[in-house]
């Protein structure tokens, strides 16, 4: 575990360092992110169905969204537009803001399902999602933060991922992941990491 | 009918359930010395291999063997995770592959690195074009045009052309999967994407709108875990193709594992090559016309096994290995079930551990010292699963068209700083007209320029 987390802090801290000196301070960023947090709530702590949180991703995972949405490698009606002229610059600067907000830290709704909460744990820790995830699900590099996230946000991504809408960054790992999961376990899987803080 | 991708196979995949090899057979020192001397010829001790060996002998290798069922659609889709998860081991835990920067280096950021990289005397490194997101394999028109692959998240492919002396990159498709693998023969581009290999005729003619390409070979696996694909061509306009196992170590099914030589004129194709885990590069040498081609050997064994390798291939069908024997003297802890490794083609030269030994080029130019006439010029990418990684440079490997005689020297280092941070990663190498090389980047998305002058 240990060696993981340093490992994890070192590449991040290495990418961080490569970046350029950012031309636009916080307060331009903020203006041109005010839009997008009409959708995905005050501090990116989305309260809209279907539209995900995107405080405290990983910046590498944030930025790569937002080119897939650029180049529409991954399809989103919404999002596509709205990403089609940013710039590298833009997408450099919305990534480490965005990253930089606190997480979610509102206790969970209570639990209507506990025992699917239990699968959805045993699950993640069989399947290695915390592998890639990081520790408590927080994210890491490329591997967004799934502790938190919107419930029906994970299952849509779960699915878009066994149906090929979707591939994600790398190796395509998620693609590998989903594929041996059946829409129950999706299910559970989401319930149980929505939960979680 | 199409061999590789329907559901009739009736192989069953075997592989290795979790912690492949107990961690205390683990060498953790031994990863992390300095940088390696500009000039090298072989590494690695055999006394490493002998170690690995006698304590793994005497495992009852059979039974930590798991079986998968590759007798269905959704196996060949998406084989289980196991190709960098199954295998980890208690000390190699926490390495995994890193993702690309989403964004390609800035030409600012690029002549930085370019300052840090240490080159043979005489030579010099530049930047031939910037915003090449993901740059893979590189191929020449007949016209002065370079096109180039890339990488999965990028997904196109890029013509590179000659705007008064400014270098314009034109993304001319778009949306493939993993189309690393391209070739240019006879006025048509070649396109090598996973499971499919299309042929767009006419291409140079038409980098504005590319015509709808034929597909010219589709008997292939879809995974994309070492699906990506390499595209060597010879004088007579055959394709070598590589064809990975979906996996890190396992018996993969029999369609796998090997290199072909593709006729795209009709689709028919002959195994060149046995027992090859993940080659990702290969060339025809122009003095024999023989296939020589870089491995890149199994993960989870130890920062410092196995070996990558350099091949040969001298006659038809000949078995390299995979998965029985490493490095041509390693019998695989669990696969190697009862094989010598002597009963394999040997490499000719072993690259290293995770080097990640990817494009190569015989050098056919003139610009460079006769020393490196015929040379073989390698890309080395880099390690993921090294605790300090190996690689990110350029070697140059002189050797007989017999396989004899090899000297390795470094022509280009410096793209790894420190334990595991990447300035950029070098994939691929080609020759210019003039003689000098360009190489491509998929990490800082870049192709560079290296020439020579006394
Ligand atoms: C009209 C509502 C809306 C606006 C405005 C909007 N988004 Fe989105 N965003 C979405 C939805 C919905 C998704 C989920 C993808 C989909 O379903 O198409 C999404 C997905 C994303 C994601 C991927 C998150 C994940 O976890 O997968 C990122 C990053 C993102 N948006 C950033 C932005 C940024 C930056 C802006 C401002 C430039 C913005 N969004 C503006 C609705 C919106
Ligand atoms: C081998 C590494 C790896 C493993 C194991 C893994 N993931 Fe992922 N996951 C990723 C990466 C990388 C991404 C980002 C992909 C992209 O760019 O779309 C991701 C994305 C996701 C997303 C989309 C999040 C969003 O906001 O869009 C969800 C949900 C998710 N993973 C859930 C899981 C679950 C549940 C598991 C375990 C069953 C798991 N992952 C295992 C690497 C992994």
């Amino acid at each position: 575990m240990k060696r993981r987390l340093s490992l994890c802090a070192f590449v991040v801290a290495a990418i961080a360092g490569a970046l350029p000196a950012r031309a636009e301070d916080d307060a331009a960023i903020k203006t041109k992110l005010e839009p997008c947090f009409a959708c995905h709530g005050e501090n990116g702590i989305s309260e809209i169905d279907g539209v995900p949180s995107i405080a405290a991703e990983p910046d590498i995972f944030l930025e790569w969204q937002l080119v897939f949405f650029r180049t529409g490698r991954v399809k989103s009606e919404i999002m596509g537009p709205l990403a089609a002229d940013l710039s590298d610059d833009d997408i450099r600067a919305m990534g480490a803001y965005l990253a930089a907000l606190p997480p979610i830290n509102t206790p969970p709704p209570p639990d209507d399902a506990p025992a699917m909460t239990a699968v959805g744990a045993k699950l993640a820790a069989s399947r290695n999602c915390g592998n890639c995830h990081g520790e408590g699900f927080h994210g890491q590099q490329g591997a967004a933060r799934i502790a938190g996230q919107r419930e029906e946000v994970i299952m849509k991504a779960l699915h878009d991922y066994k149906s090929g809408a979707r591939f994600g960054t790398g190796i395509a790992a998620m693609p590998e992941v989903v594929g041996q999961l059946n829409d129950e376990q999706i299910e559970a899987l989401a319930h149980f990491l929505s939960r979680q803080r | 009918m199409n061999l590789s991708t329907g559901g009739g196979h009736s192989g069953i995949l075997l592989d290795v359930q979790h912690a492949l090899i107990a961690s205390r057979n683990q060498q953790p020192g031994k990863g992390c010395k300095g940088r390696r001397g500009m000039t090298e010829k072989i590494m690695l001790a055999g006394v490493l291999a002998a170690a690995v060996m006698a304590l793994t002998a005497g495992t009852p290798a059979q039974a930590q063997l798991k079986h998968y069922d590759s007798n269905n659609e959704s196996f060949w889709k998406n084989p289980p995770p196991d190709w960098f998860l199954g295998d980890e081991t208690e000390q190699q835990k926490g390495l995994a592959p890193q993702p690309n920067p989403p964004t390609p280096a800035t030409p600012a950021q690029l002549e930085a690195n370019l300052k840090k990289i240490k080159l043979l005397p005489g030579f010099k490194i530049g930047v031939f074009a910037a915003n090449v997101p993901e740059a893979r394999q590189m191929a020449w028109g007949d016209k002065g045009t370079l096109f180039v692959g890339s990488w999965f998240d990028a997904g196109n492919v890029y013509a590179i052309v000659d705007e008064g002396g400014k270098k314009v990159v034109k993304t001319i498709l778009s949306k493939l999967t993993v189309p690393t693998g391209i070739a240019f023969y006879n006025g048509a581009l070649y396109v090598a994407d996973v499971n499919k290999i299309y042929k767009y005729d006419n291409a140079e003619a038409n980098l504005d709108k590319m015509p709808a390409p034929k597909i010219v070979y589709d008997d292939l696996p879809p995974y994309i875990p070492h699906g990506w694909k390499y595209l060597a061509v010879d004088k007579q306009g055959m394709l070598y193709v590589p064809i990975g196992p979906p996996c890190n170590e396992c018996m993969a099914p029999t369609s796998t594992m090997q290199i072909r030589r593709v006729n795209p004129n009709n689709g028919t194709a002959e195994i060149i090559a046995l027992g090859v885990r993940n080659s990702v590069g290969g060339d025809v040498d122009p003095r024999s016309g023989d296939y020589w081609f870089s491995e890149n050997a199994r993960d989870w064994i130890s920062d410092d096994l196995p070996s990558d390798k350099l091949n040969h291939v001298t006659r038809l069908g000949q078995h390299f290995g995979y998965p029985y024997c490493h490095q041509g003297d390693l019998p695989d802890p669990t696969y190697a079930m009862g094989h010598k490794c002597s009963e394999f083609t040997p490499p000719v030269l072993k690259l290293g551990p995770h080097m990640a030994p990817l494009g190569m080029k015989f050098y056919t130019g003139s610009q460079f010292p006769a020393e490196f006439k015929d040379a073989i010029l390698l890309a080395e990418h880099g390690s993921w699963n090294r605790h300090k990684y190996n690689g990110g440079r350029i070697v140059a490997i002189s050797v007989d068209p017999a396989g004899k005689h090899v000297k390795q020297q470094v022509l280009a280092t410096g793209w790894i700083e420190g334990d595991r941070t990447f300035l950029g990663r070098p994939n691929d190498v080609i020759i210019a007209p003039d003689g000098s090389i360009l190489v491509a980047d998929d990490w800082a998305g870049a192709i560079y320029r290296i020439s020579y002058a006394k």
